[in-house]
């Protein structure tokens, strides 16, 4: 361990010109060497609450000085340093050779804004920001719990970023939290700007296109998950935390369905299953059936298909394969572009893809309508991720259904659920509660059924308190 | 990384579901494949709540196992009650039957693949790429594959409902429904009565995965229920297609079932005998994944069992199968053959399967209860 001296403190921080080191005498003759970042530190907070103090001062030490502060004291020089990067001013008292760190962060960030990526209509409006400090305390109002645990990790040997794991102890099946521990402490990586890059060390299938953690930057999604069993994990800098175990079910959720009343979230639940499924079933399906199996289209279909396709000089897998890359190309442009160019982007896209291919003799109008129908459905599955998901499984039951017509869709469908039911979330099955089987989590499962019903949490989740209403007032 | 173990257990959930699931897709994968030229006459109506009957008592028998300790101690609970010896001689007589269950589903399958929705492609192709995709359900191993049943259960129940319109076809006339009494001595009705009990045969091999089961002491009624559906859908589809051929026509086609599905009219499908074969592939495809894998534990029974288990072997044992099935499917599947050979194979097989093993399990039970008191 080496020992703390300002000539060493001064070489490490040799070319930082946001590096300052300052020596104020207080009013006892108390000589005081102040080291600190002035990037990272409250500069308002450093004169108010500790130079004016401590310069004015009659007592002979910091900690007398200080009382309201919390002081840390300072034992080696690698410690020096973590306290000095993460927002602390160094104090070096000449008289007694000893070194406190205060810590001063400079909280410099945006404020609680509405959450951009899952809007809704009705309900609480505010989102997390990359304060983590702001996240933990949005998520404590809502769960005033002395049993509602936050540990601290930190990964990351270039960004040190903190990582918070938030859980309800006496509540949450406790082997999650002992995974996620584990987990958390075995990351080696050098760094960790976004809560997705902890997402990929802590998955139990990495390769698998289907996300394992769900990710929300609703403080309100973040408590109803901690309240029925799940642990959330916090990442400093980033306005999106971690929520586990998941389901594949838990990405087809939105915090609507539980604002809306039981029947239309029951309605609309459902319709987002089978958006789902019209995403990367419907153009593949209009490959097989024009490809393969024309006789299973009844006559009058069959007249506007074959009038449509009758010049089209593309076999429909080519066709259906053009179009769906063109529209990926303008949808990501879209999302890269300023704001006000990408609307006009829409309208160009729309104009090319609707009009200019089919005159082209590019495509046919009814795979324009196809096209049209699958990408409003992507955007029906509240997760993101599974949105960006979906497009790789369109494209792989394209070629399925290219090559073997509907049984090669059925068989990719099996495929599908055959690796869904192989992955885990924190060790968890990801296909509960349909594999393995929990009848009583069904009631809020395809269908949203009504909060009273909602009696118990999760069976899949083996909560310890497995009762959501006092027992006796049933 | 983590080592592959196919045969692991991490899971103690106790549900008598899967076996309810496991029974009643096990029984409702023939009928749909074979049935059948055979049960024609309405009288033999009777003949499946006959078998329905008697294989209830078959799956009397099995439950007796569950109630055991034995099955929760897996390996180590048959080597108690067969010894070392005794489980090589129940692989060696498995193995052939496995075999010959995997074949004749998967050629079945393939024919009516062929036959109704892709002629241009060579029945041996609609063998190997279901296949391939069972390979791959089976890689996930044994605990992943018995919780999926409940996949399969939902995802393929549906069909059954697609046959209710066909109660309400005008031309449907009760007087098809009759003699329900056969008069006088009937030829070849033994025959009927075998085919219905074989469709029914299956569950016995649960006795293998009952490990994976995690069984309670109230699977008898899970069986009977499961076996009830059975009955049920088996009565249900040959009340539907009795009513819709008649008693007449009905013995002059091969895949009644298969064929009805071509009379179901939608408004954007014609043709939904396609999409009912293709749907019933999940059913097909995940009873192939669970033969392969118990080939695969057979085969280590008979060889070294204390190696672990490598996906290379699994894949190895499915080749096999397939080494078998596609030569049957190339050479002996004649037409004509596979009726008079083929099916009474499998109708004998199966039926002695079913029959003899619980009662195989109850005995060695009773045996095993006697020389410990």
């Amino acid at each position: 361990m080496t020992t703390i001296s300002i000539e060493a403190l001064k070489q490490r921080l040799a070319l930082m010109e946001d590096a300052e080191v300052i020596v104020r005498e207080t009013a006892d003759g108390l000589r005081l060497t102040f080291i600190y970042l002035g990037s990272l530190i409250d500069q308002e907070r450093l004169n108010e609450s500790i130079l004016e103090p401590l310069v004015r001062s009659f007592q002979n030490s910091v900690e007398k000085s200080l009382t309201t502060a919390k002081i840390s004291s300072l034992s080696n020089l690698e410690q020096a340093f973590q306290y000095l990067m993460k927002g602390s001013v160094l104090i070096h008292d000449s008289s007694s050779g000893r070194w406190n760190a205060i810590m001063l962060p400079n909280s410099l960030g945006r404020s609680i804004e509405t959450s951009e990526t899952e809007t809704i209509m009705f309900g609480p409006k505010d989102s997390f920001s990359e304060l983590l400090e702001q996240n933990i305390l949005l998520i404590r109002r809502r769960l005033p719990l002395t049993a509602l645990k936050t540990e601290r990790f930190s990964v990351g040997s270039l960004t040190q970023t903190t990582v918070v794991l938030m859980y309800i102890d006496g509540l949450i099946n406790p082997e999650f939290v002992e995974v996620a521990k584990s987990k958390l402490s075995s990351i080696d990586f050098d760094m960790f700007l976004d809560s997705s890059h902890v997402a990929a060390f802590m998955e139990d299938h990495y390769h698998s296109i289907f996300p394992q953690y769900l990710q929300t930057d609703r403080p309100d999604s973040c408590a109803y998950a901690l309240g029925i069993g799940k642990l959330v994990i916090l990442v400093n800098n980033t306005p999106f935390a971690l929520i586990a175990p998941i389901t594949l079910f838990h990405l087809f959720q939105s915090p609507e369905d539980y604002i809306n009343r039981w029947l239309v979230a029951s309605f609309l639940r459902p319709l987002r299953y089978l958006s789902f499924l019209l995403s990367i079933t419907l153009i593949p399906l209009y490959v097989a059936l024009t490809t393969h199996h024309y006789q299973m289209l009844p006559l009058q279909i069959l007249y506007v298909i074959i009038e449509s396709r009758s010049k089209l000089p593309l076999s429909p897998f080519w066709e259906a394969l053009i179009i769906l890359v063109t529209l990926e190309i303008i949808k990501e442009a879209s999302l890269r572009m300023p704001t006000k160019t990408s609307q006009n982007l829409g309208v160009i896209g729309g104009i090319v893809i609707g009009q200019a291919a089919v005159a082209a003799g590019f495509a046919s109008k009814v795979l324009i309508v196809l096209a049209g129908i699958s990408a409003i459905s992507t955007f029906l599955v509240p997760n993101y991720l599974v949105t960006k998901s979906s497009l790789l499984l369109q494209f792989m039951f394209l070629i399925l259904a290219s090559y073997l017509g509907v049984p090669g869709i059925l068989l990719g469908l099996v495929g599908m659920l055959a690796h869904l039911n192989g992955l885990t979330s924190l060790n968890q099955p990801y296909l509960a509660p349909v594999s393995p089987f929990y009848w009583r989590d069904w009631v809020d499962l395809f269908v949203r059924g009504p909060l009273h019903a909602m009696r118990n949490r999760p069976e899949a989740l083996r909560p310890l308190n497995k009762y959501r209403m006092n027992r006796r007032s049933k | 990384m983590q080592a592959i173990s196919l045969f692991r257990k991490t899971s103690h959930q106790e549900s008598g579901f899967y076996a309810l699931f496991l029974t009643n897709r096990i029984q409702m994968l023939y009928y749909m494949i074979v049935m059948p030229s055979a049960l024609v006459q309405p009288y033999m109506l009777l003949a499946i709540v006959a078998m329905g009957i008697a294989s209830q008592f078959c799956l009397y028998m099995l439950s007796k196992w569950f109630v055991t300790p034995y099955p929760a101690q897996g390996y180590q609970g048959f080597e108690r009650l067969f010894g070392k010896t005794g489980i090589k001689i129940l692989a060696l007589v498995s193995l052939p039957l496995l075999l010959l269950k995997f074949s004749f589903i998967s050629v079945s399958y393939a024919d009516i693949m062929q036959k109704f929705v892709f002629p241009s492609m060579d029945r041996e192709w609609h063998i190997v790429f279901p296949f391939i995709l069972s390979c791959y359900l089976a890689l996930f191993g044994m605990e992943n594959m018995v919780r999926f049943v409940t996949v399969v259960f939902f995802g393929t129940i549906w069909i059954f409902f697609l046959y209710i319109p066909f109660f309400s076809v005008q031309s449907n006339s009760i007087h098809d429904l009759y003699p329900l009494i056969p008069i006088g001595p009937e030829p070849f009705a033994w025959k009927s009565l075998l085919l219905v009990f074989s469709s029914l045969s299956g569950p016995e091999f649960l006795i293998a995965i009952s490990y994976w089961l995690n069984p309670q002491r109230k699977m008898l009624k899970y069986l009977t229920i499961a076996n009830a559906i059975s009955v049920g859908e088996y009565l249900f589809i040959s009340i539907a297609s009795l009513l819709f051929y008649g008693s007449k026509y009905l013995p002059t086609i091969k895949y009644p079932n298969v064929e009805m599905g071509r009379y179901l009219q939608s408004p954007i499908f014609e043709r939904v005998d396609i999409i009912l074969i293709s749907a019933y592939m999940f059913s097909f495809l995940y009873s192939i994944a669970l033969f392969v894998l118990m080939i695969y534990g057979a085969s280590r029974l008979l060889g070294k069992t204390k190696t672990s288990t490598t996906r290379i072997g699994l894949i190895v044992s499915g080749c096999v199968a397939m080494a078998v099935t596609i030569p049957i499917s190339k050479w002996f599947w004649e037409p004509g053959l596979e009726q008079a050979v083929w099916l009474d194979l499998q109708m004998w097989a199966g039926s002695a399967t079913y029959l003899l093993f619980p009662l195989l399990i109850w005995i060695a039970i009773k045996r095993k209860a006697r020389t410990t008191s």
